[in-house]
């Protein structure tokens, strides 16, 4: 064995040593090798080309055009071709037979060629006993395998026995004599005929025998399974079933809630809102300070060492360390979080538990699941309480507190503390009772439209089709057909929905504009009353769209203002009015710059400014259109000249011109030099009720005759609308020059005459103004820059050195530099290729020509 | 109708001297108001005619011996009397009839005023250049009506003086109109100053000879017209004193202004003699004050015009009135250009800038972009301004230092004072002037701003620039309304019951 062993290593070993001989033979010629000589030879580089072997390359070279390029030129402008493809034809080792196997085996694999491993089923068709098992599984024929006897061709036993083996003389004596051979073979076939008749007589009566049983079994049937049935209410009836069976079928069968919509207690609820609002109303505060998104947070401290290349270490949380009772050591900020963190983790388990669960279950309930899905309606319907309807009042209220919440915290995060949180918060409260009632009122309203009206309204195609639902209705009931056309019409429902609920917006709009210019309005149904109603649903379709509702807008906008353009002295009617309006319900109008509100200022501004008050109604419009500043800056406390111009105007029309004096306190706001004293009351006023009365509509739509009772809401309005702007304004450096012309015009106005509300709220603007005075100013000094530092002369360090330098280039660029570099290098390639096959061509063409 | 039985009775008149009564049919039709303009017309053909085939003219060599009254000599005598006759109606007509009359018997009367000079009335011996002066001197006068305005014959009257001979005989009309008068009432004066607007001072030195083109009564080959420089100089000088003595309302005052800036002023004799005037005007506020500035610019920068507080009076110029003048973008520039200088102190140029910053509190946006840029130049002028927003020592002050009431720039104590004003208007409603706003926070460009280009802006072009800047994403808010009322920041339902 061991000497076997050696041998073959042995030769093992031989082998190795032979074949870099076998190699070594084919040492080339020196002179066919091409060196590339390298100028320094440089470690660790890969020399992969410093030898070329240009014979030889050559020679594959052709070798490889003879084979591709050689044939295509040979079938060149040939359409047809012969192509044998008989199996081994070409093949000269193989003989007639083995040809003849090879297509007879690659026949019979194409038979059993199976196009997939896994298809079971397809190709190849099982059979049992000649028939295809499928034909079996029918189960027409009733016989079963039993009754079927084999039918061999076989001899009986006996006759085996006797014919094939009985032979000799052991049975022979006893026979009665012997018979011929032909005799008994005669006789032997005779029997078996017989027994096989018998036999097949016997079959065929005991088929007969079954389908007779059978058809009569069917007649049967009805009676017996009816009677089977009485039989077992008897029974059910007698036993009553276990309850604990009831209850655990109930069980097994009862709707199961998905994981993923759990029933959110109330606080969740709330809290979730409460995140989903402090997330709005950071973003917002970031628009209003005209701050990008994506701007980094500025960091709070910065080292000196600090050398601006973007590097910070990752500071620790400040820990508050502090001992409690026990005199155990707690950390303050950590804890809370991790708390939060942990019951996280639980509900997540538990979501993940419950989902597992559902997904076991749920094929087996498919029954259930559409009741799944109506519980899922409703959940969301829950879940976003602001878009379901006035039904649920109880969210509404709830709603109502958190945005007040809500106010408080946004006080705080702008850090206006100094504000006067009183008035404000009386204010609030004043506005909250004010809502409650209006909304129960608007209930009732709803209520008794909602009964009225059908219930599915189609969403029209045309604006004309809107009017013609439309028109006839008073506002609540529009408000109604509004929101179930977009129920029957929300945008999931359906393809086409998204577009045509868009295209409603802008009828709306439409719609908004016809009311507001038309004149023959009943009573109650004014642009304002119908804006009041249909605002929510407004808001809805301009929620679906925001891209839409924003252009909408700022082309009525820019037609409104192409209208004023034409008569730029007078100011707008009340189909301005309204859109501005609107504005401010649509969008979030603190923002820095918005592309509708902006222009809308730009508007307003344009109107108070340019516009020649002549009229009582000029005098409202424009008080209207100032409270719309307010409006749209009560959030945001900007400052615009125009208002503070147009209220001091409206105050000095207050100031009777008549007294000697004649003060030209020229404010560039243009007054009618008839409505110079359109605002001076004619005696003292007798209202004496502290009832403040509320500019109305008819101020706005008519010129009203000048009685005392007009000039005294203008005024109050007037002073009122002051001391909003005064708080607002009351901060920056230069407030007392703003408001300083209203002071010397108020001190010119007759108080005397005023009611004793008006009087009060003078005095208090006086104050406030005067308290303005009394602000220390601080010089401006712009703000301390850090020093640049010196640039560090460090060496550079790059990550993966691959020899030579990169230009400094952007990721993009770099890749491009790279395909284009490698694209040049293809290009190259295939005009050296192409030239190499012209000249192959051409040299084949040369040696055709010369033999012929 | 009417036109076509005139013209054939025009003609025919001029075929034969038998039908002479029709030129007194045609005459006598000039009464009737409905066919003024037809009468004017076939009267123009006539007289056309007539004064080509000089039947017109009077023949001295017959006058010379008047005893032989030959029917002649009595044709043309009447002709003339009809020809002087005609033109006497036809300056009735321009100063009654309605505006298209007047217009028709205008250029009627300049052509008959060409054809006559070219073949004049009187016959002449000597080959002098002639125009009929006494001709267009009623002319002259019928413009100037002290009734009722005459723009449009005026604007008419332009189109001649585009005729060197016609301008140079217009200006030695006026000074002798001018002269007549003492106090002329206010239409008068309009009237005058929109001549003088509308008519150009004739250039120097144009006498070349081929300019029979250009001349209304010259013919090719007839004498040239010279026309007299110095001789132009005297009258306009004589009608310019004479012009500026009389007494003017505020309009005339205006207009007068601007005839001098756009006109005369580069043509007198002397300008510096204006300065008194143009210093009073300047006291009288409004636009009128804006053009006595630009004189007063033109005379410093042109003749060297020094005078004491021109900068006190500019400085007073600045008050929330002007932005409602349509001057306004024209003391944005001459102030522009009157604070361009280095060598002014400090102290005047930082109260310039604290009171244009004291204006933007009342200044509409279009107003404000311009003030902001302009005050940025002027601290690029004038380094030392920095102080106006970056204090050298910081600390805090009760009261404003700043004197809005002193009316002398030096003594307002601006330099004391800091641009407050711009730190509010970092909080004005308009995003883009809150951010123009912000320049005194930053580190001050080396260039200066280009003011020119948004001088003349409007409201209008703030709306469609804010209109036109391309927002990815418009954001909406997201309280749902249920009503009117805002559920915050809600105002309108304050103080207005809308529904």
């Amino acid at each position: 064995m061991g000497k076997v062993k050696n041998k073959a290593k042995k030769k093992r070993m031989s082998d190795r040593v032979v074949k870099p001989d076998s190699q070594k033979k084919k040492v080339l010629n020196p002179f066919e090798i091409h060196v590339n000589r390298q100028k320094y030879s440089i470690l660790g580089r890969k020399t992969k080309n410093d030898k070329g072997l240009p014979g030889i390359a050559r020679a594959k070279a052709i070798t490889k055009r003879k084979k591709t390029l050689l044939q295509e030129f040979r079938i060149k402008d040939k359409s047809n071709r012969f192509l044998d493809r008989r199996i081994g034809e070409k093949n000269s080792a193989m003989t007639a037979e083995d040809r003849i196997m090879a297509r007879f085996t690659v026949e019979r694999m194409k038979m059993h060629n199976k196009k997939s491993i896994f298809n079971l089923a397809d190709d190849e068709i099982l059979t049992h006993h000649g028939q295809t098992l499928n034909e079996i599984e029918k189960f027409d024929d009733p016989r079963s395998d039993d009754e079927e006897e084999e039918e061999t061709g076989k001899l009986d036993s006996t006759f085996v026995e006797d014919a094939h083996f009985g032979g000799g003389m052991l049975k022979r004596s006893s026979s009665e004599g012997h018979t011929s051979r032909k005799d008994l073979i005669d006789q032997l076939i005779a029997e078996s005929k017989i027994r096989k008749a018998e036999k097949q007589r016997a079959r065929e009566q005991t088929i007969e025998l079954t389908e007779k049983l059978d058809t009569e079994w069917k007649d049967l049937l009805p009676v017996v399974s009816a009677s089977k049935t009485s039989l077992n209410n008897v029974v059910d009836n007698d036993d009553k079933p276990d309850s604990y069976d009831t209850v655990m079928r109930q069980l097994k069968f009862e709707a199961r809630g998905k994981p993923l919509d759990r029933l959110k207690s109330e606080d969740e609820l709330a809290r979730e809102e409460k995140e989903r609002l402090e997330k709005l109303e950071r973003e917002r505060l970031q628009r209003m300070r005209g701050l990008k998104e994506d701007l980094v947070p500025e960091r709070k401290h910065r080292s000196a060492d600090d050398l601006d290349d973007g590097f910070e270490v990752e500071s620790e949380e400040e820990v508050m360390m502090s001992y409690n009772a026990d005199g155990e050591l707690e950390m303050n900020t950590n804890h809370e979080l991790e708390q939060d963190e942990k019951q996280d983790h639980e509900q997540d388990e538990e979501r993940e538990r419950n989902s597992s669960h559902s997904s076991e279950e749920s094929e087996q309930f498919d029954d259930n699941d559409e009741e799944d899905e109506d519980n899922i309606d409703d959940l969301s319907d829950l879940k976003n309480v602001y878009h379901s309807d006035d039904e649920n009042t109880e969210n509404k209220g709830h709603l109502i507190i958190l945005s007040e919440f809500f106010l408080g915290m946004v006080a705080e995060n702008v850090n206006l503390e100094t504000m006067q949180s009183t008035d404000r918060n009386y204010c609030e409260d004043r506005t909250e009772n004010k809502i409650k009632i209006d909304l129960l009122a608007r209930k009732e309203m709803m209520e008794r439209a909602r009964s009225e009206l059908p219930y599915t309204f189609k969403v029209p195609d045309t604006y004309e089709e809107l009017q013609a639902v439309l028109c006839v209705q008073s506002p609540h009931h529009q408000a109604v057909i509004l929101e179930r056309m977009m129920k029957c019409n929300h945008p999931s429902l359906g393809e086409g929905m998204k577009d045509r609920l868009t295209n409603l917006f802008g009828f709306l709009l439409q719609h908004l504009q016809d009311t507001a210019v038309s004149t023959e309005n009943e009573e109650g149904c004014n642009c304002f009353a119908v804006l009041d109603s249909i605002l929510p649903h407004l808001y809805d379709l301009s929620q679906i769209t925001p891209q839409n509702t924003g252009h909408c807008v700022a082309d009525i906008l820019k037609e409104k203002q192409q209208d004023f353009r034409a008569h730029c002295n007078s100011f707008p009617g009340l189909d301005t009015l309204v859109f501005l309006k609107l504005i401010s319900h649509l969008f979030p109008t603190s923002d820095f710059r918005h592309p509708v509100v902006t222009p809308a200022f730009v508007f307003i501004c344009q109107m108070l400014h340019q516009c020649r008050v002549k009229t009582t109604q000029d005098i409202a419009t424009g008080l209207f259109l100032v409270t719309l500043i307010l409006e749209y800056t009560v959030l945001s406390k900007r400052f615009s000249p125009a208002v503070v111009n147009f209220l001091c105007g409206v105050l000095d029309m207050g100031v009777s011109k008549t007294c000697a004096k004649l003060v030209s306190v020229v404010y560039p706001v243009h007054i009618a030099g008839k409505a110079r004293n359109l605002l001076v009351l004619s005696e003292p006023s007798t209202v004496s009720n502290n009832e403040t009365q509320l500019m109305n509509l008819d101020d706005l739509q008519e010129t009203l005759p000048e009685d005392d009772s007009f000039k005294l809401r203008a005024l109050h309005t007037a002073v009122k609308l002051l001391l909003e702007f005064c708080c607002h304004l009351e901060n920056m450096s230069a407030s007392y020059h703003i408001f300083k012309p209203v002071l010397t015009t108020l001190k010119q106005l007759e108080v005397v005459k005023y009611p004793s509300f008006l009087q009060e709220d003078i005095k208090s603007v006086i104050s406030k103004v005067e308290k303005m005075e009394q602000q220390k100013l601080q010089f401006l000094v712009m703000e301390k820059k850090k020093p640049k530092a010196l640039r560090l002369y460090e060496p550079r360090v790059e990550e993966v050195f691959d020899g030579r330098k990169r230009r400094p280039m952007g990721r993009e660029r770099q890749e491009h530099e790279k395909l284009l570099h490698k694209y040049k290098r293809e290009m190259k390639g295939a005009i050296r290729e192409i030239r190499r096959d012209k000249s192959f061509l051409a040299k084949l063409k040369l040696k055709q020509t010369l033999q012929k | 109708m009417l036109s076509k039985e005139l013209r054939t009775q025009a003609s025919e008149f001029l075929k034969s001297r038998k039908n002479a009564n029709n030129l007194i049919s045609i005459i006598s039709l000039l009464e009737n108001e409905g066919n003024v303009q037809p009468c004017i017309l076939a009267l123009e053909m006539i007289f056309t005619e007539v004064l080509k085939r000089r039947e017109i003219c009077r023949d001295f060599t017959a006058a010379a011996n008047e005893h032989e009254v030959n029917a002649e000599t009595k044709y043309r005598v009447w002709l003339l009397e009809c020809y002087e006759d005609t033109f006497m109606r036809l300056l009735s007509i321009m100063s009654k009839h309605k505006s298209s009359m007047q217009l028709q018997a205008l250029t009627t009367m300049m052509k008959l005023l060409s054809l006559e000079g070219k073949y004049p009335v009187d016959y002449r011996e000597n080959q002098e250049y002639y125009f009929p002066v006494q001709k267009l001197r009623p002319i002259v006068l019928e413009l100037l009506s002290s009734e009722c305005s005459r723009e449009n014959l005026i604007a008419r009257f332009q189109e001649f003086t585009a005729y060197e001979d016609v301008l140079y005989y217009v200006w030695k009309l006026l000074p002798t109109i001018v002269l007549n008068k003492k106090q002329p009432n206010e239409t008068f004066i309009k009237n005058f100053l929109s001549l003088l607007d509308k008519i150009p001072v004739p250039k120097q030195g144009v006498g070349n000879k081929d300019n029979w083109e250009f001349v209304l009564c010259g013919k090719e080959g007839g004498p040239d017209f010279v026309q007299n420089t110095d001789h132009l100089h005297k009258w306009l000088n004589r009608v310019w004193s004479a012009v500026i003595r009389w007494e003017h309302s505020p309009a005339t005052h205006q207009q007068l202004l601007v005839v001098l800036l756009e006109r005369i002023l580069p043509h007198l004799d002397k300008p510096l003699l204006l300065t008194d005037y143009l210093m009073d005007s300047l006291d009288m506020g409004g636009a009128v004050s804006l053009l006595a500035l630009q004189g007063i610019f033109i005379l410093i920068k042109n003749h060297n015009l020094e005078y004491p507080n021109i900068y006190g009076k500019l400085y007073s110029m600045f008050e929330p009135e002007i932005f409602h003048t349509k001057y306004k973008a024209r003391l944005f520039y001459l102030s522009d250009m009157f604070l361009s200088s280095t060598h002014l102190s400090e102290h005047l140029v930082a109260a310039f800038a604290k009171r244009l910053a004291r204006l933007t509190l009342v200044a509409p946006p279009q107003d404000i972009h311009i003030i902001l840029m302009f005050i940025g130049n002027l601290v690029l002028r004038h380094p030392g301004l920095k102080r106006l927003f970056n204090h050298p020592t910081g600390g805090e002050v009760s009261l404003d230092p700043y004197i809005m009431e002193e009316r002398d720039p030096l003594k307002s104590q601006a330099i004391e004072s800091s641009l407050w004003e711009l730190h509010a208007l970092q909080n004005h409603i308009l995003p883009s002037i809150a951010t123009a706003a912000k320049f005194i926070n930053m580190p001050l460009p080396s260039v200066e701003w280009d003011m020119s280009k948004i001088l003349e802006n409007s409201a209008d072009d703030i709306f469609e620039k804010e209109m036109k800047k391309k927002v990815k994403e418009i954001t909406l808010t997201f309280d749902r309304p249920q009503s009117l009322t805002l559920s915050r920041g809600e105002r309108v339902t304050q103080y207005w019951t809308l529904t």
